[in-house]
């Protein structure tokens, strides 16, 4: 069994098609449980439980347009296997990539060879990964450059940070630098730093001046590097979250979801007949959008996402479905590496995930001198 | 609010609406049968294009013609166009609409999609009877929810230059090459070029409403964009 395997805590489920490259087949089946209870039934935005989805559809053209039809919900489970070779390079120079029981959603192509355009400034990692006790929290983030990015030679435009304030809310942000803006990930970048250096200060703002005033240091960031305040722009979202609520503020289109009972829920408004490529807000702006604030005191696992997941959770159940397997428990860093690796057609934005849990008492409490482990 | 319980996949769609009129024949026309396999090609081997780019062509003569609807291009037959007769705006824009409307309707309910893009391409003026702006309108309808970018490109020695600012919504351009197949070769560069960068760049409020059109000044000319 691999290292990544174990992390998860268990055999993958067998209706999962494991990443074997372009598949012939049909897409992913969502997976049914009529026994699960359905999920708080509060103001929330609400995703189908599980027991409701529709079999398995597959993305093929029929007729004149390319829409889903209903193929086998049972389809045959195959091995774990690595991407399928890159195209443009000889065999040798592929890149060697493990076996992972991510799914494949949908017919997609073979990923582009991985480049990176010369003279590029401020770069930012391909893949960020984090996995920490803070406090009456655990946090697991991870930040994955997208195909789009890959292909076009550049770095991940996304960013998160996160910390805890010393009387103790965890303060988190996430960025999502706006794609066509040269240097967007130095904006999302800065702001998520300085809403958290902001946010460490002892009864310090609330989330959303913390954002307002993060927005500022990020376009005075700009200044301070000689670029255009408008070529850092992007949409984020600061999020405290305390003993008894949680409150997030944003602007843009990052977005928040619950996790009750293995549903995800959307904690905040979307625009679900908004085009996608058309956004009506992006910070740094002037004059500045307003945030907008959702506090819930429902206190479950959060996610805080960019679009590019937050787009999959909306709208594949099968990535509902593997990310609240893949979630149920607190992931370590490769679990959360792991969990982001699943491909889906038309998906190729970066991908930027924190899962903050909530504990009844810190890790610390947990961490107690006790007997000896056997060996 | 619920959402859709089947896979939504992410869609670009892009009409290609022709002129095969007669001034169309020979190395024009030649051109543009000559650039379709390279649209599909870039379909097949480019997943930031292929998985969301969805294409339907258009030609239009003294009618409108939907010769290939709203597909996955990569898996579509090539049709050969053929040289036709007269040139009648007014048949290209209805046929555009209603293969508009015809292929986002037949899309799953809540599917997440980039706003239509219409690129024109003529090298004549309307000859027809009749006014053409009218259907125009209805085209470009601010209220139709599936209103598209209309972006034209004009050609040759026989081009209304006027016709091509007012089709367009904001950009139109004039191809600069010395001969008609070498302006429509680079019109055919021109378009692909702008699926995939539009395809490929997420959400810039600022930047032309998320299209990035790729239409060099050494092979055109931007016309002023005409106020109606």
């Amino acid at each position: 069994m691999s290292r990544l395997r174990e992390t998860l805590g268990r055999e993958p489920r067998p209706d999962r098609q494991p990443s074997s490259g372009p598949p012939p087949g049909p897409d992913l089946p969502p997976e049914s449980d009529p026994t699960r209870p359905s999920p708080d039934p509060t103001h929330r935005q609400q995703l189908p439980p599980r027991g409701r989805e529709e079999p398995d559809r597959a993305n093929v053209p029929v007729g004149d347009a390319d829409v889903s039809v209903p193929t086998d919900p049972q389809p045959p489970a195959a091995p774990a296997a690595a991407d399928p070779p890159r195209p443009g390079l000889p065999g040798h120079w592929d890149l060697r990539s493990p076996a992972t029981s991510a799914p494949t959603i949908g017919r997609v192509l073979a990923p582009p060879p991985p480049r990176l355009q010369p003279a590029t400034d401020h770069r930012r990692p391909m893949l960020t990964l984090d996995s920490v006790f803070l406090g009456t929290f655990h946090v697991a983030a991870g930040s994955m450059a997208g195909t789009a990015h890959l292909h076009a030679g550049t770095p991940c435009q996304d960013a998160y940070d996160f910390g805890l304030r010393p009387d103790g809310p965890l303060v988190v942000a996430v960025a999502d630098g706006l794609g066509s803006r040269a240097c967007s990930q130095v904006g999302a970048r800065a702001f998520c730093e300085a809403a958290v250096r902001l946010g460490m200060a002892p009864d310090g703002p609330g989330a959303a001046e913390l954002l307002t005033h993060a927005a500022e240091l990020a376009a005075r960031e700009a200044d301070r590097l000689g670029l255009a305040r408008r070529e850092v722009s992007f949409v984020g979202a600061v999020a405290t979250f305390g003993p008894d609520e949680y409150v997030i503020a944003r602007v843009g289109d990052v977005s928040a979801f619950a996790l009750v009972d293995g549903e995800f829920q959307e904690l905040l408004a979307n625009d679900a007949d908004g085009q996608v490529n058309v956004v009506t807000a992006a910070l740094p702006e002037s004059p500045a959008a307003p945030p907008e604030v959702s506090r819930t005191a429902v206190l479950t696992p959060v996610v805080l996402c960019t679009d590019g997941l937050a787009t999959d959770l909306r709208t594949s159940p099968g990535v509902r479905s593997w990310l609240a397997e893949s979630w149920e428990r607190p992931a370590d860093v490769h679990g959360m590496a792991q969990a982001l690796r699943y491909r889906r057609r038309g998906s190729h934005d970066d991908r930027t995930a924190l899962l903050i849990t909530p504990m009844d008492r810190p890790a610390e409490a947990w961490a107690a001198p006790g007997p000896p482990a056997s060996s | 609010m619920a959402y859709e319980s089947s896979e939504l996949y992410t869609i670009f769609p892009v009409f290609m609406v022709l002129d095969v009129s007669a001034s169309m024949a020979g190395g024009p026309l030649e051109a543009l049968n000559d650039a379709l396999p390279a649209v599909r090609k870039e379909m097949q081997s480019n997943p930031t294009v292929g998985e969301i780019a969805r294409v339907g062509i258009i030609t239009f003569s003294d009618v409108g013609r939907t010769v290939v609807p709203l597909c996955d291009l990569a898996d579509a037959d090539l049709p050969e166009l053929m040289v036709e007769g007269g040139t009648n705006f007014a048949a290209a824009f209805q046929e555009t609409r209603r293969a508009i409307e015809a292929g986002l309707r037949s899309l799953p309910k809540g599917t997440p999609i980039y706003r239509p893009v219409v690129f024109f391409m003529s090298d004549g003026e309307h000859q027809a009877p009749g006014d053409w702006t009218a259907a125009l309108d209805g085209l470009r309808d601010r209220s139709w929810r599936f209103a598209p970018e209309v972006v034209s490109f004009g050609f040759g020695d026989q081009v209304n230059i006027d016709s091509i600012r007012r089709i367009a919504t904001r950009f139109s351009f004039l191809a600069r090459e010395a001969d008609p197949a070498s302006q429509v070769r680079e019109i055919m560069n021109a378009l692909i070029g702008s699926i995939r960068t539009t395809s490929t760049s997420f959400r810039d409020p600022g930047q032309a409403d998320g299209l990035h059109l790729e239409a060099p000044t050494e092979f055109f000319t931007p016309l002023p964009p005409m106020t109606l």
